[in-house]
């Protein structure tokens, strides 16, 4: 007989070495070093808390009460796995896109992020819950009390309540240890995970062991069993075909929505690749599990025919003398009890503190969460405290609680319970219709029923009077609790589960089609749904060193390589680690994004790290945060250029600028060279001639020719330097232009006149046709007269026919009267045709007296301010010489 | 996740892969059918099964759909698992794991 002390100690033993499985895979989980975790064994593992003590032990009883039925309870996940491509697969990829942590948060963030559902859920988890903790705890005393009445004492009430308080407060340590001292952005916990795994190979090779006893140790193998089975109790299967089905559908329900459940199946998943696995390997553990259920407890029946079924699988090893396959039966029983309260602990508390106590706790807050470690401490502290909260309110159930019996049947009431998410999760994935008003009238009406039909009558007397449970609340027997609407003789769970399912999704649906969403529903709407469309299925590993790289690699990319690595040293050391690698911290994150944020913008930041970190899709305010951003940044870009087009056009204009002054500064210098030389040649005549009248008497003849000489240089010189200052003038701008309407004829005539007294004027014949020199000319008349006698005198100098004449000649021509003054003279040769208009350019090497070959530069100069042109026509004979005068208004007009 | 190799005509391979997905969502109503046809004894009172053959009936379906269920996955990631081009039928490109669009 095995010591109840002995049972104790390897209990504690037992305990002692999860709490270092943990330990040791939350620091493995620290370092990145999580290979392990990745494994897809142990995804399928953890969801083994689906199979409580109510499995461990409860099935048995089951199976000797009922038959095959217990089979019902793990068929419907085996459809839920085997179907995971329809359902599972849209689950997980929207936990990662949307960040969910809960299934509270499911709903809540599915419907507009609303708050109210978000409660709803998380209350309607609570209410389901507790009494399944109070299974639990019922459970391990229960085993732990056949082995104290095995030992030869029997245990008192005292010491059971005890038993069940220190296991309580147990859990409740483990689980506020491993479940609450690092905040994880995703809600992730490798250590809890890894120990759960541990439990879920400690129960099932106990429960094989067992049957593998029955089956080869007291049978004979499987065909001996088979005729067992036919001799027993349970060997004609009577079928209740509505439970059957209703149970299925019901387990299948309950997979999905227990948040226990929802938080091992999709918040802890890391990897869609997992569910495929998990969609053979979980229901290969579901038929392993449940395979020897009906060989033990045939066993058990013949064995221990009036024993409590219920433990069956522990009993029957006792009683058979195997203590140490008893033993191993019992850590089983124990793992079963404990992996689902530290799984439902942490779910419910996660729920608890991120819908009802943080919602209430900003409220309070006036002035906003405005330092996040604030908000981390408020939710750290209040989830440990829903912890104990949620471990005391199992406990006290369970001493509340009436036997065993009360609390066998809270399994399938529970069940039902949580089932009434499932049309409002269903639906919020896969129906955009889909509205929060469907969603609370659904939820509300479903519990209200499920309550009324299932929960409260399960108490028994104390709430219901006997009167309504046989005739209805005041005699109403429509409103029977188990027979609503006069319906009578269904079996009560089917009854509960039918009527709330139906009036949950008539009502879900109903209100989802007659209300109208808000925006942020309708965008929270075709996320969910169509997430496929907006999300990859990247297997990747998020949190740990993987990730770390991830975000060092960008990290490098952004601000250089020498700086990011300084800056992920730098936090390594922070964190006590050593080499380049931090943890992802939240902090961590903070930090980096902030120094992100200073080279390529806040919401940039923070989108790209959310994309590394979570997985997540880019939220739509990020989106605008980021699009804001950029438009910004071009706008500042594209001013950038506008200036620096700018500065190339202004560097370009003073190049030009440049160029043109240094082309100025070089006529300038050859102009006064000429200049200079111009002026010496007659300084030079006056200076010699006026030595030789110093030198000595002279003849009076050469006295008088000398000074003559003289006279004319002087004359030369002064006009060459009234040219130059009239020439000047004209360039400058600074002439004064006496504009007047004058008659070109009078114009010539003057211009005639002038010229006759220059020498050489009487050799020149000049004809005119004065009839069409009638012209009336808007000019200035001196300046006008000065540019005729110029190319009058020119014709007089350079004329060199033997009878020079001179015709001119004038005709109209657009507003504009085209004087013509040709020669019969040699003409201009081709080459000189673009000299002759320039300054100091003189055709013939002899100075010809008072000319400085100035005379066509001034003429077109003149002719210039006139708005008029002087130019020089090759003639077939001679040459000759255009001079366009703008006509007065009046007579252009004409 | 095993890669198929390489295909010689690829067509065919998507067809098959996109074949596998809609077997994958056909099993549970499958496994739903298999696991009620129990049912069909209540319909008859007289006709007593046997909790020894029927329950050897349950595990058998369970075995075959769990087998079916592994050759199916395991085929399946290495194609189109979770590729959104396995949803639909609109497009022929070659679905590659991981790809989007």
């Amino acid at each position: 007989m095995i010591s109840f002390n002995i049972l104790v100690l390897v209990c504690v033993a037992y305990v002692a070495f999860l709490f270092i499985v943990a330990f040791w895979a939350e620091q493995r989980a620290g370092q990145g070093q999580v290979r392990w975790l990745r494994s897809p064994v142990i995804y399928t593992l953890s969801l083994s808390i689906y199979c409580t003590a109510w499995t461990f032990y409860g099935a048995v009883g089951y199976a000797v009460r009922s038959g095959l039925e217990f089979v019902t309870i793990y068929l419907g996940p085996t459809l839920v796995m085997i179907g995971w491509f329809l359902i599972l697969r849209k689950l997980v990829r929207i936990r990662r896109s949307q960040r969910i942590t809960s299934i509270a948060d499911l709903i809540s963030s599915r419907y507009g992020k609303s708050n109210l559902l978000g409660i709803l859920v998380t209350l309607l988890a609570v209410v389901g819950t507790t009494p399944y903790i109070a299974l639990q705890l019922q459970s391990v005393t229960l085993s732990f009390s056949v082995f104290a009445s095995a030992d030869g004492s029997t245990p008192m009430v005292e010491d059971l309540n005890s038993t069940a308080l220190i296991v309580a407060v147990g859990l409740a340590l483990f689980t506020i240890l491993f479940g609450t001292r690092r905040l994880d952005v995703n809600e992730r916990h490798s250590g809890v995970v890894t120990a759960i795994a541990v439990e879920a190979v400690v129960k099932l090779v106990a429960l094989l062991a067992v049957g593998a006893f029955v089956v080869w140790g007291v049978s004979d193998g499987a065909v001996d069993m088979m005729a067992r089975i036919e001799d027993s109790k349970i060997a004609a299967w009577k079928p209740d075909g509505a439970r059957w089905a209703t149970l299925v559908f019901l387990a299948a329900a309950a997979f999905l929505c227990l948040p226990r459940m929802f938080q091992v199946l999709v918040v802890e998943n890391s990897d869609e690749c997992h569910v495929a696995f998990a969609s053979w390997a979980f229901p290969s553990y579901l038929f392993l599990i449940s395979l020897f259920v009906i060989p033990i407890a045939v066993t058990g029946l013949q064995v221990l025919p009036d024993g409590n079924p219920d433990l069956y699988v522990l009993t029957v090893p006792l009683a058979l003398g195997q203590e140490s396959l008893a033993m191993l039966s019992f850590l089983g029983g124990f793992s079963s009890a404990t992996s689902m309260v530290i799984v439902a602990a942490i779910a419910l508390s996660t729920m608890v503190s991120n819908h009802i106590v943080l919602p209430i706790w900003l409220n309070a807050q006036s002035g906003g969460a405005s330092v996040s470690g604030d908000v981390r401490n408020v939710i750290v502290i209040s989830r440990r405290i829903s912890i104990g909260a949620i471990l005391a309110l199992g406990y006290l159930y369970f001493l509340f609680s009436g036997g065993s019996e009360a609390l066998a049947a809270i399994g399938l009431i529970a069940f039902a319970g949580v089932a009434q998410v499932l049309p409002a999760l269903l639906g919020g994935i896969f129906w955009r219709g889909a509205t929060r008003v469907g969603a609370a009238l659904g939820l509300t009406i479903g519990f209200v029923i499920w309550a009324y039909t299932l929960f409260l009558p399960s108490f028994g007397d104390s709430v219901f009077s006997a009167r309504t449970l046989s005739e209805g609340p005041f005699g109403i027997l429509w409103l029977h609790p188990q027979a609503l609407f006069g319906i009578q003789g269904i079996d009560p769970v089917v009854h509960a589960v039918l009527w709330s399912m139906v009036l949950n999704t008539g009502a879900f649906i109903l209100g989802s089609l007659l209300s109208l969403p808000d925006a942020l529903e309708r965008l929270q709407g075709a996320q969910f749904v169509n997430v496929f469309q907006h999300s990859t299925n990247r297997a990747r590993w998020t949190g740990g060193a993987p990730e770390a790289e991830d975000l060092m690699i960008m990290a490098q990319r952004i601000l250089g390589p020498s700086e990011a690595q300084e800056i992920f040293r730098r936090a390594a050391l922070g964190q006590g680690k050593s080499g380049f690698y931090p943890d992802t911290t939240p902090d961590f994150l903070e930090m980096l994004e902030r120094e992100l944020a200073g080279s390529v913008g806040a919401a940039t930041a923070h989108a790209m790290i959310g994309q590394i970190v979570g997985g997540s899709a880019v939220s739509v305010q990020d989106l605008m945060a980021v699009a804001d951003e950029t438009a910004q940044i071009m706008e500042y870009s594209s001013r950038l250029e506008e200036q620096s087009q700018e500065l190339t056009r202004t560097a370009g204009q003073l190049r030009e600028a440049n160029e043109k002054l240094t082309a100025l500064s070089i006529q300038k210098d050859a102009f006064l060279s000429q200049v200079s030389h111009e002026l010496r040649t007659p300084m030079t005549s006056i200076r010699a001639f006026s030595e030789v009248l110093m030198a000595g008497p002279l003849a009076e003849e050469d006295q008088r020719k000398f000074s003559k000489i003289i006279h004319d240089e002087a004359i030369r010189l002064t006009r060459l330097l009234d040219d130059l200052l009239d020439l000047s003038v004209l360039e400058n701008g600074q002439v004064t232009l006496n504009w007047q309407e004058v008659d070109l004829h009078d114009v010539l005539d003057r211009a005639i006149s002038a010229t006759k007294s220059l020498e050489a004027a009487e050799r020149l014949t000049i004809h005119r046709d004065a009839p069409s020199e009638h012209v009336l000319l808007r000019t200035d008349s001196d300046r006008l007269a000065q540019v005729f006698i110029n190319l009058i005198a020119n014709a007089q100098k350079y004329c060199d026919a033997r009878a020079p004449e001179l015709r001119i000649s004038v005709r109209l021509d657009r507003g504009e009267a085209v004087v013509s003054f040709v020669d019969n003279g040699r003409g201009i040769p081709r080459e000189a045709e673009a000299l002759i208009f320039e300054k100091f350019s003189r055709l013939t090497d002899k100075a010809q007296a008072g000319s400085a070959g100035l005379g066509l530069a001034i003429c077109r100069e003149i002719m210039d301010k006139l708005t008029g042109s002087v130019a020089y026509i090759p003639a077939s004979k001679g040459a000759e010489f255009l001079v366009r005068i703008p006509m007065a208004q009046a007579q252009a007009a004409e | 996740m095993e890669r198929e190799p390489r295909p010689s005509d690829p067509e065919r391979s998507v067809y098959w892969g996109r074949r596998r997905a809609d077997a994958v969502r056909l099993l549970p109503f499958l496994g739903i059918l298999l696991f009620l046809l129990p049912l069909l004894f209540s319909l008859n009172p007289g006709a007593l099964g046997s909790t020894a053959r029927v329950g050897l009936y349950l595990f058998a379906v369970w075995a075959l759909l769990i087998a079916c269920a592994a050759w199916l996955s395991r085929r399946l990631d290495g194609a189109a698992g979770g590729d959104p081009t396995a949803d639909s039928d609109a497009t022929d490109a070659v679905p590659k794991p991981g790809d989007q669009r």
